[in-house]
């Protein structure tokens, strides 16, 4: 069974204009996919559905055997604890530390101090950054930045990590520091969808490539490339 | 237990990340408190006036001299069986005269006049209290009764009861303003406390966000933000509670007469029925602040 799956779903916003339109896509448990498309092809219209920030205006999005497609507020909790999430500007607390950031995704799930404790140190020497527990974002690069989101998106050990642009504020180098992480995530067995418009990126992965084009699914390829024509 | 503490220092730091936007709901919140206070010491004051009031209204009933005691007792029997009547007391004629010459003892024609007439020119005296301040009219008519007409000398009341109406109708008037003025600073508070929760939200957008993005329940979002107007109304009515009772202590070593009487009337009243009265203002208070923090967190909280 597939992990992640959308049937011909649509989603139209006011005035008719369809973000996604009869969009079908799976994605299999332990897949890397690369979703690729250009501004407003639906990227992360789908992204939201994913993450039940929207619901489809018809079709259906199923996680594992779950049909989010009208999930009830109460249980959006429940399933975004199912979810990592990374982003382009990376959304940490600007007056919490590296650990204080990590520390309060667990916080404000109820989990006690002494597994708080345990987690928070083991997420930091995931992303490598153990010796800058304390510092402040602001006193992070944009890769550490991206890193210690990483680290938040994995405290609670997600069989999903969406990534929307997480590479975009970076440098070449920092870009594959952060895929290098990725893909060490991916290797420990964790699904990972990545948004992205950066054609290195994607290039440099060669894993599923998913080209999104008005909403709908154009090119679907297991070892793909970012072409030029894309 | 743990989640509960970190909500509520959550809430507290939301207070002190949007101090101004807190300060200005807390001076509204203290001055509504202040005022249904005001009223309610007011109140009690009032109260006490119109007892005191009530207490020196009556009618004289002042019989010949010469009456008989049997007709002054059947009077006395007769006023006691009407339902107006609360309480009436007999002065016989010797008490009458012994009281008018104690009254007049160092007045010596006053009591050589006495003397010289050789017998009490007194009558017996009756002393009537109604229950309320409106029933000595009735009571006047129904000692209108040939019975009794012929031995009564005179009628007469204090005139007390035309003022004591008019304090009455000062007190409604006072209640209805200060009422008013309370539902005024209701109503400010509430938009008050609204708006702040609502730029505590805006200014947290960012943690929000993530509480959102990380599996947060709806409730642990919007949980500290009800509780930092809970805290602001906790805070404003013990500041009303601190200032009364400082009030209290720097005013009664300097007051004396009827402000001091009036203080210790205040202070028997807050020791008697105070909690209550800071419950009930506390639950009231915190039930429609947490109703405005509901909608304010259900308006721009989204899922």
């Amino acid at each position: 069974m597939s992990l992640i799956r959308l049937e011909r779903v649509t989603k139209t916003y006011g005035h008719g204009i369809h973000a996604l339109n009869d969009l079908s896509l799976s994605i299999e448990a332990g897949e890397f996919v690369s979703i690729i498309g250009q501004s407003g092809a639906g990227k992360s219209t789908l992204l939201k559905l994913l993450t039940a920030e929207e619901a489809p205006s018809r079709g259906r999005v199923l996680i594992g055997d779950w049909d989010i497609s009208r999930i009830a507020s109460r249980h959006v909790p429940l399933l975004r604890r199912q979810l990592g999430m990374i982003f382009q500007d990376y959304k940490l607390l600007p007056k919490k530390t590296a650990a204080e950031n990590i520390a309060f995704a667990l916080e404000v799930i109820g989990e006690t101090r002494a597994t708080i404790k345990h987690i928070v140190p083991q997420m930091l020497h995931l992303v490598g950054l153990e010796k800058k527990a304390d510092r402040f974002p602001a006193q992070l690069s944009g890769g550490e930045q991206q890193r210690v989101a990483v680290a938040r998106a994995l405290v609670h050990q997600p069989k999903i990590l969406l990534a929307d642009e997480p590479t975009g504020n970076l440098d070449t180098g920092t870009t594959q520091d952060i895929l290098d992480l990725l893909q060490r995530i991916h290797s420990l067995g964790t699904t990972i969808v990545l948004v992205t418009h950066n054609r290195d990126v994607v290039n440099a992965l060669h894993k599923r490539v998913v080209v999104m084009k008005d909403g709908k699914v154009a090119h679907d390829q297991a070892q793909g490339r970012y072409h030029v024509s894309l | 237990m743990r989640t509960f503490l970190r909500i509520l220092a959550q809430s507290w730091q939301q207070l002190v990340r949007n101090t101004w936007i807190w300060a200005a709901t807390l001076v509204v919140f203290f001055l509504a408190f202040l005022s249904i206070n005001v009223l309610l010491g007011a109140n009690v004051l009032a109260d006490r006036v119109l007892d005191e009031a009530r207490q020196r209204v009556d009618i004289s009933i002042s019989f010949r001299a010469g009456t008989p005691p049997s007709v002054v007792d059947q009077a006395k029997t007769y006023l006691l069986g009407l339902p107006q009547v609360e309480r009436v007391d007999l002065v016989t004629a010797d008490a009458a005269l012994e009281a008018f010459r104690t009254r007049y003892q160092y007045q010596e024609d006053v009591q050589s006049a006495l003397n010289e007439v050789g017998r009490n020119p007194l009558g017996a005296r009756l002393q009537v209290r109604a229950r309320e301040l409106g029933q000595y009219g009735t009571i006047v008519q129904a000692m209108q009764v040939p019975a009794y007409q012929s031995w009564i000398q005179k009628q007469s009341s204090t005139d007390h009861a035309a003022a004591i109406q008019e304090l009455e109708a000062l007190r409604r008037a006072v209640k209805l303003v200060g009422s008013l003025l309370l539902l005024l600073f209701v109503c400010v508070g509430m938009l008050l406390a609204f708006n702040a929760v609502r730029t505590a939200i805006f200014s947290q957008r960012e943690e929000i966000h993530v509480m959102r993005l990380v599996g947060a329940t709806q409730a642990r979002i919007r949980i500290p933000f009800l509780l930092s107007v809970l805290w602001i109304v906790v805070l404003a009515l013990g500041v009303v509670i601190g200032i009364g009772a400082a009030g209290y202590r720097w005013l009664l070593p300097q007051s004396s007469g009827w402000l001091q009487e009036s203080l210790f009337a205040i202070k028997e009243v807050s020791l008697r029925r105070g909690l209550e009265v800071a419950l009930i203002e506390l639950a009231v208070a915190a039930v429609l602040s947490m109703i405005v923090a509901l909608i304010a967190t259900g308006k721009y909280i989204k899922r």
